[in-house]
């Protein structure tokens, strides 16, 4: 079944330039250090606000930090809170989904409600007020959106076992006498992977945006960390003049974003033959 | 439907409380408190302005105050802006907020309607992809940068709208194109893959079988079938446009409720956090209990689950 949703997913012209645009930006960030020619950290008062030049590339902001070894770094946080709130959401979420769906009857209508009410709460002002309590590093901000992003997640995988449950598949191994957590791994996981990958492609663009705009307005993560938010928010204090400051971090996090999205959107027609023709 | 109605509501009540417990608790357990910023205060003065807001008692005492006093929309006096009260606050700038929430998700349905429909109908034309790539781009677009291009653009070069404040229409154009850009792409991809969706179904073609015209066919029979799953949509998309008004009235320095909600958090202004978080919480909830209730009237279907 995958190697065909590979085969479909490579006539998709945009996701797989998409897919590559994003595996080369993920190795920009690793090997950052081997990159940049400046460190993000570096000040060099002589050189503040220089319009990008050959020597600097996305020319340099207030402190004479070089922008674009700053936005190379900032990948480095973006990315990975991006990536590791999305899995942490996904693992926590299938987990509390799948027993719910499993289980079905009273126990699920108790832990679906209590995933509605949780689910129904403002979720960007809660992530603002558990930065509060867990800081506002990165492990912060991977806390406060993970905790707050399960719950999403729970509600689809849930409706997936829900309906795997019934099918035939799922009774012969019941009636073979195999343990429901192994029914649960070994059968109905691998079955319902599709719609959970896809939703995981579009999740992980959703909290490199949320990570980006609480940081853009200051309530995200605190220096010396640098994410592509963070350095918007400096970008905005002096951008009428120097329009490259908030220019350059936003394209960069506009096309993750787009990139991110059109891979999504291949991989769902790739994985749901059904849904292509719905679009 | 009554039934329907009384349980959705008893969800709502359930959904403040935890609302409120979360808030509460997580404010106490934050390390610092809100009068230790800035200058270190005496301890007796500190105790003084703490005996004062109530803080010195016990946490269960404050904790059942707090609810009490919440039943009854009062929130206290805020911490910061002394001599006010959060009430007070929120419904000053709430307005502000609402109409700038409203004026963008306005926008965002004049748009992406049209959008969606005239992409399912010239499906895989050039029209149809140019609009659906316009609309993944739309997605993609962070608010603070199209903030951005638009200020540069048309408040700093073309200077034909201000850049900032909350006054007369001029003043509302940017802020409300800011806002309603990512809704509007939302709405038209959903709008048109569920009139995709409707287009293939058995009555559509027994519209065209009758012999209707293509627009009809798709005006009148295909789309209101299609604007339930639109319906839906509107609930998570008021929730973003709400949370929304945030980022964009830090942009354009509108001194709307969430311009404030940053500033209580910057302040440690516990009260005006809860207030604002629990006014946000509510219309939430309550976006959502409409959007149940359109969606209960417009599809009887639903109403047997």
């Amino acid at each position: 079944m995958y190697s065909q949703a590979w085969k479909r997913l490579k006539k998709h012209k945009l996701a797989m330039v998409s897919l590559g645009f994003l595996v080369v930006l993920s190795l920009i960030a690793i090997a950052a250090p081997w990159i940049t020619n400046f460190s993000y950290f570096e000040q060099n008062a002589d050189h503040a606000l220089q319009s990008p030049n050959s020597t600097y590339w996305f020319g340099t902001d207030t402190l004479g930090r070089d922008l674009f070894s700053r936005l190379i770094y900032g990948a480095r946080i973006s990315l990975a809170v991006g990536f590791f709130t999305a899995i942490f959401s996904l693992v926590v979420g299938s987990i509390y989904g799948a027993i719910a769906g499993y289980m079905g009857g009273r126990v699920d209508s108790f832990m679906m409600r209590v995933a509605d009410v949780l689910y129904a709460l403002p979720s960007l002002l809660v992530t603002v007020l558990l930065m509060l309590v867990v800081g506002r590093g990165p492990l912060g901000i991977f806390l406060a959106l993970g905790i707050v992003g399960w719950v999403g997640e729970a509600r689809l995988v849930r409706g997936q076992v829900l309906q795997a449950r019934e099918m035939l598949y799922v009774e012969s191994a019941r009636s073979l006498g195999l343990r429901p957590s192994r029914i649960l791994f070994q059968h109905i996981f691998p079955n319902i992977l599709g719609p959970v990958i896809v939703s995981l492609t579009f999740g992980i663009p959703q909290n490199i945006m949320a990570e980006s705009f609480l940081s853009f307005v200051g309530l995200g993560l605190e220096p010396p960390f640098a994410s592509w938010g963070t350095l918007a928010n400096e970008g905005w204090r002096a951008y009428r003049t120097y329009p490259y400051l908030i220019f350059f971090p936003g394209v960069v996090l506009f096309l993750t974003i787009l990139a991110f999205n059109f891979l999504g959107d291949g991989l769902r027609d790739a994985l749901d033959p059904q849904m292509k023709k719905t679009g | 439907m009554l039934v329907f109605l009384v349980r959705r509501t008893l969800t709502i009540f359930a959904t403040l409380f935890v609302l409120a417990t979360i808030t509460f608790f997580l404010l106490r357990v934050v390390p610092g408190g809100p009068f230790d910023s800035d200058k270190a205060l005496p301890p007796d003065i500190k105790a003084n302005v703490e005996a004062k807001f109530g803080l010195d008692k016990p946490l269960a005492e404050q904790y059942v105050s707090y609810l009490v006093g919440m039943a009854r929309f009062d929130f206290g006096p805020s911490f910061r802006y002394i001599g006010r009260d959060v009430t007070e606050i929120i419904s000053d700038t709430l307005p502000t907020s609402m109409e700038l929430g409203l004026y963008s998700l306005a926008l965002a349905i004049a748009i992406g309607l049209p959008l969606g429909i005239l992409s399912a109908y010239k499906q895989n034309t050039w029209i149809d992809f140019s609009a659906m790539f316009l609309a993944v781009a739309g997605i993609s677009l962070p608010s603070y940068f199209v903030g951005a291009i638009l200020i540069y653009v048309f408040s700093l070069q073309l200077n034909w709208f201000p850049p900032a404040l909350w006054e007369e229409w001029v003043h509302k154009v940017l802020p409300t194109i800011t806002l309603g850009t990512r809704p509007a792409a939302l709405i038209a991809r959903l709008t048109r893959a569920a009139l995709l969706e409707s287009i293939r179904s058995d009555y559509v073609r027994t519209a065209r079988a009758k012999g209707l015209s293509e627009g009809k066919v798709i005006l009148k029979h295909a789309l209101r079938n299609s604007l339930i799953p639109v319906i839906t949509l509107l609930g998570p998309l008021a929730a973003y446009v709400l949370t929304g008004t945030f980022v964009i009235e830090f942009i354009f320095a509108i001194p709307g409720m969430g311009k404030y909600f940053i500033d209580a958090v910057t302040n440690r202004d516990y009260p005006l956090i809860m207030g604002v978080t629990m006014v946000f919480g509510f219309m939430l909830t309550t976006a959502n209990l409409l959007v149940d209730l359109a969606y209960a009237i417009i599809d009887p279907r639903i109403r047997v689950r």
